[in-house]
C-alpha cells in the first residue's frame, strides 16, 4: 500500500523531470568538432541569414569549431546579454557595440594576451574603434565596422521643395533654413531620434555639448548639452520643422523617413545601404549640420569578444580572427552590411553604396569624428533618454529640468 | 422610473395588456433600441480588433490615412507571408504549444492528485496545508520574478524551455477546481470501487479521472491560455528569442527595428491571437462554466 | 457536466476556513465524515504540487526577501547591505512617482472595471437575444495575449491613428498625442487596460446574478418595488460575495500591471506612467540591480497584503454569505 504511495509520488516527481529539455551549451558536436555559440543582433530574417553564412563559412575555413548564431534585436540584446553573461549559459563569442564595451566588460574575457599570441596587427584596424573596444586598457572585442554619425536625406523630397542637396560641412543655421522650406503639407524636415548615439552626436555637432566626457565619465548635468538638447526640442516647439514625438520610440525617426513623412534622418552607414534598399526615393548622406563650437560627430562601431564563461578561448579567438579577418570584412563591405573595421577593405564598401558623394562625406566626417567613450551606465542612459527626451521634444519641460532628471537617475 | 418597471414587469406577474395604451408601445420599442445600443456597444468594443484585422491586409503606405479607411486599396495577403518570413514566427509557434501544452500536462498532473488529496481523503493537516495552498494565490507572479530568476540561474535553467514551463505549473487554482469537482462526486462511486477490490490508486485513475475529464478540460484551457500568454517571464529569461522565444517575445521584437512595420505587426497580432480565439470559440461552454464554478479564470 | 455546480470562490473558502466557528460552513468544508480511515495516500497524492509550491512559491518569497538585503549586481559577487535598499527607495522621488503612478492606475481602473463589468452583466440578462454571443465577445481580449492587445492599441493612440484621423476627419481638430504627452498616457494605459481586462469580472457577475432566485425579485416587484430598486437592494446584495471576490482579484491583477506601459510607454514620458513591476523589471534586468529590484517587490507585495487585508476586514460590513 505504501509503496504504491511512493510509486504515485515518484511517477509525479518523474513527469517533472521529463518536462526538462532543450537548452544546448557549448560542447563538442558528434563529429568531435568544437561547437560553441555566438551571440549578435539581428534585425529579421534577412539579416540572420546573413550572419549564419558567415558562421558557416568561418566554420567551413576553420574545419574543427561549428558555430552557432544565436540572435536578438539590438534594442534587447544589451539587457539579454548581461542577462547571459551572468547565467552559466552565455555564448563563447559575443557581439558588442563600443559605447557598450565598458557595461559587458565584467563578463568578458581581456583579448591583450590572445593578441600578442596569436600575432594579429591591431595597426590594421581603424584605430578609434580599437579605442572604442578597450576598457580600463584592456581590448575587449575585435572591430567588425566603423562609423561616423551622419545624416541621411530624401533627395526627391529636397529637389520637390527646390532647396539644395546639403554639402558636407553645412551648418545649423542652413540646415533650419532648409528645414523650414522642407516644412509643408504636413511633411517634415526630420524627426526627433532619441537614440542616444544618434541624439548625443547631434548635440556634439551643433554645440560640442556632451554627457559623456573624453574620459569615459558622465555628467547628464552639462549645461552645454542641455543648451544643445534645446536647440533640438525647439526644432520641433519653437521652428516647428520636427513632429512632436508618439511616446518613447527609438525607431520613430527612422520610420518617417523611411515613409517620406521627413526629409532627413540621422544615422550611422551601417545602416546606409539597408535604407537605401527600402527607401522608395533617393537616399543622399552629409554631415550633421555644425554649430558654432560644434561641427564633430561621435562615431561609433561594433566589435564581437569572447566571454569569460567560454570553455576553449583559443579556438574561440581563432574563430574571432577569421571574423575579423580580410575575407569576411571584405565581404560584408561587400554585401553593404558593414563598413569594414579593416581600413583596407572599406572602399569596397564605398564602391558598392552608389551613393553620389558618400565618399567624401565619410571623408569629411571621419576627419571631424571622435570615438564615442563607453561607460557602464551608458545602457541606463540610453533607457533615460528614451523615456524623458519625450518631455523636451514635446515641449512639456526645458531640456535643462529633463537633464537634471535623468542626471537624478543615474547612479552616483 | 416608470419605465423600467416595464422592463421588469412581464417577468415579475405578466399582465399583459393591463398597463396604458402608450406604456405598450414602450414597451416593445424599448427593449429594440436597449438592444441596439448593446449592439452599438459590442460594435465599438471589437472595433480595435476589427481596425487590427483590416489592417493586417493593407499595403504599408496606406496605414495611417486620413480618414481612416477600413480597406485598403488592394487585398494584402502578403503581409501574412512576410510577417512570417520576417521573423521565425512559425518557430515562435511552435515553442509556445510545446511549452503550453508540456506546461498544461504538468499542471494536470500534479492538480488531479493534489485535488482528490483536498477532497476525497482524510489525513492530518489537511486544511492547514489547503489553506497555505490558498493563500499562495494572493502572492503576485510579478513579485517572484528576481528571485525566480536567480534560483534559474543557480541551478543554470536561464535560457531553457524547462524555466518557463515548470516553475509556473504548481498554481494552487488546479488544486482548487478539481477539489471543488471530486466534493460533488458521490461516495458510494468510491464504495463500488473499493468493493470491486480496486485500491485506492486505482479507484482514483480508473474511476475518479475519467468522471473529472471535463474539469480537467477547463483546467487545460486555461493553463494553456496562460501559458501561451506569458509575457515577462519570457522576457526575463529567455535570451535566444529567435530559437526558443515564445509568441509574445516575438512580437514584440517587431518594433525598434528599422521602422515598425505596423501592417506586418499586425498581421503577426492576427496569427498570434488565432490559437485563443480559436480555443475560446470551440470551448466557450466549457470556460464559462469554469469561471462560474471557480469564480475566476487563472488569473 | 452535470456533477459541476457553483460553489464558492476561493477566497469564500478561506474566509469559511479561518471562521471555524461557525458551524454550519464547518460542515460544508469538511466532506470528513463520509470518509474513510487516515491513510498515507492523501500526503503522497499532495506530495508533488505541495512540494512545486514550496519550491517555486514560497522558497523565492524568502529568498527575495534576502537578495533584498544585498547589493546584488546581475553580474559579479553580492555584498550585503542590511536595509539600504529600502532606505534607497525610500528617499528616492522617482520609486514614490512610481508607487504614486500604480495607486493612482488602480484608482483609476478598479472601479472603471467594475462599473463596466457590472453593468454590461445586469444588461446581458437571460432574456437578452444572443447574450452568449455578446458575452463571449467581451471576453474575447481577457484570453489574446495581452502584447497584441497592448500592439493594436499603440496604432489606435497613435498620432494618425484610428481615434487621430477618425477625429481629425470628422471635426478637424487633432485628438491629444495620448502617449507622448504626459496628461494622458495614464488615461490611455487605463482605457486600454479596462478595455482589455473587465471581461472575467462580466463573467463572474453574470453568473452570480443568474443564480438569483427568480422567486425573490418577483416578490419585490408585485410589491412595487421598480428594477432599479430591486437591482440594488436584493440582486447586489445576493452576489456581493462574488463582487468581493471580484474586487479582490482585480485588485491584486492591477498593482500588477506591466506589459501595458511597458510596449506603450516604456514608462514615459518622464516617469508618468512607469509602475511598480515596470520599476521591477527596469532595476532588475537592465540596469542590474536584482537587490533593489528585490526591495521593490517586497514593497509591492506588502502593499498587496495590506490592501487585501483591509478588503477581508471591510467585507463584513457589505459581503452577505449566507442568502
Amino acid at each position: 500500500m505504501r509503496k504504491e504511495a511512493l510509486v504515485a509520488g515518484a511517477l509525479a516527481l518523474g513527469l517533472i523531470g521529463l518536462t526538462g529539455c532543450g537548452g544546448s551549451s557549448s560542447g563538442s558536436t558528434a563529429d568531435g568538432k568544437t561547437a560553441m555559440t555566438w551571440a549578435m543582433w539581428v534585425g529579421g530574417t534577412e539579416d540572420q541569414k546573413n550572419w549564419e553564412k558567415v558562421a558557416d563559412d568561418v566554420s567551413n575555413t576553420l574545419g574543427d569549431v561549428k558555430i552557432t548564431l544565436q540572435g536578438s534585436t539590438f534594442q534587447d540584446y544589451f539587457t539579454k546579454m548581461s542577462t547571459q553573461l551572468s547565467s552559466n549559459t552565455a555564448p563563447c563569442l559575443v557581439a558588442v557595440q563600443s559605447l557598450r564595451t565598458a557595461q559587458l566588460k565584467d563578463g568578458m574575457l581581456p583579448l591583450d594576451d590572445l593578441v600578442k599570441k596569436n600575432n594579429v596587427d591591431l595597426s590594421a584596424f581603424d584605430a578609434s574603434m580599437i579605442k572604442g573596444l578597450s576598457a580600463d586598457n584592456n581590448l575587449y572585442a575585435l572591430p567588425y565596422d566603423v562609423g561616423p554619425v551622419m545624416m541621411f536625406y530624401n533627395k526627391d523630397m529636397f529637389d520637390a521643395a527646390g532647396v539644395p542637396v546639403p554639402k558636407a560641412g553645412w551648418t545649423a543655421d542652413e540646415f533650419v533654413a532648409a528645414a523650414k522650406k522642407l516644412s509643408a503639407n504636413g511633411k517634415h524636415a526630420i524627426a526627433p531620434n532619441t537614440a542616444d548615439l544618434f541624439v548625443e552626436s547631434q548635440v556634439l555637432a551643433y554645440n560640442g555639448g556632451r554627457v559623456l566626457k573624453e574620459d569615459g565619465t558622465m555628467d547628464a548635468s552639462d549645461p552645454t548639452f542641455a543648451k544643445g538638447l534645446q536647440w533640438v526640442s525647439d526644432l520641433t516647439n519653437k521652428e516647428k520643422v520636427s513632429p512632436q514625438l508618439p511616446g518613447g520610440d527609438p525607431a520613430f525617426s527612422s520610420n518617417e523617413f523611411l515613409a517620406g513623412n521627413t526629409a532627413m534622418n540621422i544615422d550611422g552607414p551601417w545602416s546606409l545601404l539597408d535604407v537605401k534598399g527600402k527607401a522608395k526615393f533617393k537616399v543622399g548622406v552629409t554631415t550633421l549640420p555644425a554649430g558654432p563650437g560644434g561641427g564633430k560627430t561621435f562615431s561609433a562601431g561594433s566589435g564581437w569578444g569572447i566571454s569569460k564563461q567560454c570553455a576553449t578561448p583559443d579556438k574561440a579567438f581563432a574563430a574571432l580572427k577569421e571574423m575579423t579577418g580580410d575575407k569576411v570584412l571584405g565581404n560584408l563591405a561587400a554585401a553593404g552590411r558593414a563598413l569594414a573595421a579593416r581600413t583596407a577593405q572599406q572602399t569596397k564598401w564605398i564602391d558598392n553604396a552608389g551613393i553620389p558623394g558618400v565618399a567624401e562625406t565619410l571623408k569629411s566626417a571621419e576627419a571631424t569624428a571622435v570615438p564615442m567613450p563607453s561607460n557602464t551606465n551608458s545602457d541606463q542612459l540610453g533607457q533615460l533618454f528614451n523615456q524623458y527626451l519625450v518631455k523636451s521634444i514635446n515641449g512639456q519641460q526645458s531640456a535643462a529640468d529633463v537633464m537634471k532628471d535623468i542626471a537624478a537617475q543615474l547612479p552616483r | 422610473m416608470l419605465e423600467t418597471t416595464s422592463r421588469i414587469r412581464p417577468l415579475a406577474a405578466r399582465p399583459r395588456g393591463s398597463g396604458a395604451p402608450g406604456r405598450r408601445w414602450s414597451a416593445r420599442i424599448r427593449p429594440a433600441i436597449g438592444y441596439m445600443i448593446l449592439c452599438l456597444i459590442a460594435l465599438l468594443f471589437l472595433s480595435p480588433l476589427i481596425y487590427m484585422f483590416a489592417t493586417s491586409f493593407k499595403p504599408p503606405a496606406e496605414i495611417f490615412s486620413v480618414p481612416p479607411k477600413l480597406f485598403g486599396s488592394e487585398f494584402r495577403w502578403q503581409n501574412y507571408q512576410e510577417a512570417l518570413n520576417y521573423m521565425p514566427f512559425l518557430r515562435f509557434m511552435g515553442n509556445g504549444l510545446l511549452v503550453s501544452a508540456a506546461g498544461t500536462a504538468l499542471t494536470l498532473v500534479v492538480s488531479a492528485f493534489s485535488g482528490y488529496a483536498f477532497s476525497r481523503q482524510r489525513w492530518r493537516g489537511r486544511n492547514l496545508v489547503f489553506m497555505v495552498f490558498l493563500a499562495t494565490l494572493m502572492i503576485p507572479q510579478e513579485v517572484l520574478i528576481v528571485p525566480m530568476f536567480v534560483m534559474m540561474q543557480k541551478v543554470g535553467w536561464v535560457n531553457t524551455f524547462q524555466a518557463l514551463i515548470v516553475p509556473w505549473a504548481f498554481t494552487a487554482f488546479g488544486a482548487f477546481l478539481l477539489r471543488q469537482f471530486f466534493l460533488g462526486v458521490p461516495q458510494e462511486l468510491d464504495d463500488a470501487a473499493r468493493v470491486d477490490g480496486a485500491g485506492t490508486l486505482r479507484t482514483f485513475l480508473l474511476v475518479m479521472l475519467p468522471l473529472a475529464r471535463p474539469t480537467m478540460a477547463v483546467l487545460a484551457v486555461f493553463s494553456f491560455i496562460s501559458y501561451w500568454n506569458s509575457f515577462l517571464w519570457p522576457l526575463v529569461v529567455i535570451n535566444d528569442v529567435n530559437n526558443l522565444g515564445t509568441i509574445p517575445l516575438g512580437l514584440q521584437m517587431f518594433f525598434g527595428q528599422q521602422g515598425n512595420q505596423w501592417h506586418l505587426v499586425m498581421a503577426a497580432s492576427v496569427i498570434s491571437m488565432a490559437p485563443t480565439l480559436l480555443l475560446l470559440i470551440l470551448l466557450q461552454k466549457h470556460l464559462v462554466k469554469g469561471i462560474v464554478t471557480s469564480g475566476f479564470g487563472g488569473r | 457536466m452535470t456533477l459541476l455546480k457553483p460553489t464558492k470562490a476561493p477566497l469564500a473558502e478561506v474566509e469559511a476556513t479561518i471562521s471555524r466557528g461557525r458551524a454550519k460552513r464547518k460542515a460544508k468544508a469538511e466532506p470528513d465524515a463520509q470518509l474513510g480511515r487516515r491513510t498515507m495516500w492523501g500526503p503522497a497524492f499532495a506530495l508533488p504540487h505541495g512540494l512545486g509550491l514550496a519550491i517555486f512559491t514560497l522558497l523565492p518569497i524568502v529568498v527575495s526577501l534576502v537578495i533584498s538585503l544585498f547589493r546584488w549586481p546581475l553580474l559579479g559577487t553580492p555584498s550585503f547591505l542590511g536595509l539600504g535598499n529600502y532606505e534607497r527607495l525610500f528617499s528616492d522621488p522617482i520609486f514614490g512617482q512610481v508607487v504614486a503612478n500604480t495607486v493612482l492606475f488602480v484608482v483609476l481602473y478598479v472601479p472603471l472595471n467594475l462599473v463596466v463589468s457590472l453593468g454590461l452583466a445586469a444588461w446581458l440578462t437571460p432574456r437578452i437575444k444572443g447574450r452568449h454571443i455578446f458575452r463571449v465577445i467581451f471576453f474575447i481580449p481577457s484570453i489574446t495575449p495581452v502584447v497584441a492587445n497592448v500592439v493594436v492599441w499603440r496604432m489606435l493612440y497613435q498620432p494618425g491613428g484610428f481615434i487621430d484621423g477618425t477625429l481629425q476627419s470628422a471635426t478637424g481638430i487633432s485628438a491629444p498625442n495620448f502617449l507622448g504627452d504626459e496628461h494622458w498616457a495614464m488615461m490611455a494605459i487605463v482605457v486600454m487596460s479596462v478595455w482589455q481586462g473587465f471581461g472575467y469580472n462580466m463573467l463572474v457577475f453574470s453568473a452570480a446574478l443568474d443564480a438569483v432566485p427568480e422567486n425573490l425579485t418577483e416578490a419585490a416587484a408585485i410589491d412595487g418595488a421598480n428594477a432599479w430598486t430591486i437591482f440594488w437592494r436584493i440582486k447586489l446584495k445576493l452576489i456581493s460575495p462574488s463582487i468581493f471576490f471580484g474586487t479582490m482579484m482585480t485588485l491584486i491583477t492591477s498593482f500588477q500591471v506591466f506589459a501595458q506601459p511597458f510596449i506603450l510607454t516604456k514608462g514615459g514620458p518622464g516617469s508618468s506612467t512607469s509602475t511598480i513591476v515596470l520599476y521591477i523589471y527596469n532595476q532588475g534586468f537592465q540596469f542590474h540591480q536584482l537587490g533593489l529590484a528585490s526591495a521593490a517587490a517586497w514593497i509591492l507585495f506588502v502593499i498587496i497584503l495590506g490592501v487585501t487585508a483591509v478588503q477581508f476586514l471591510g467585507q463584513k460590513k457589505w459581503v452577505h454569505y449566507d442568502a
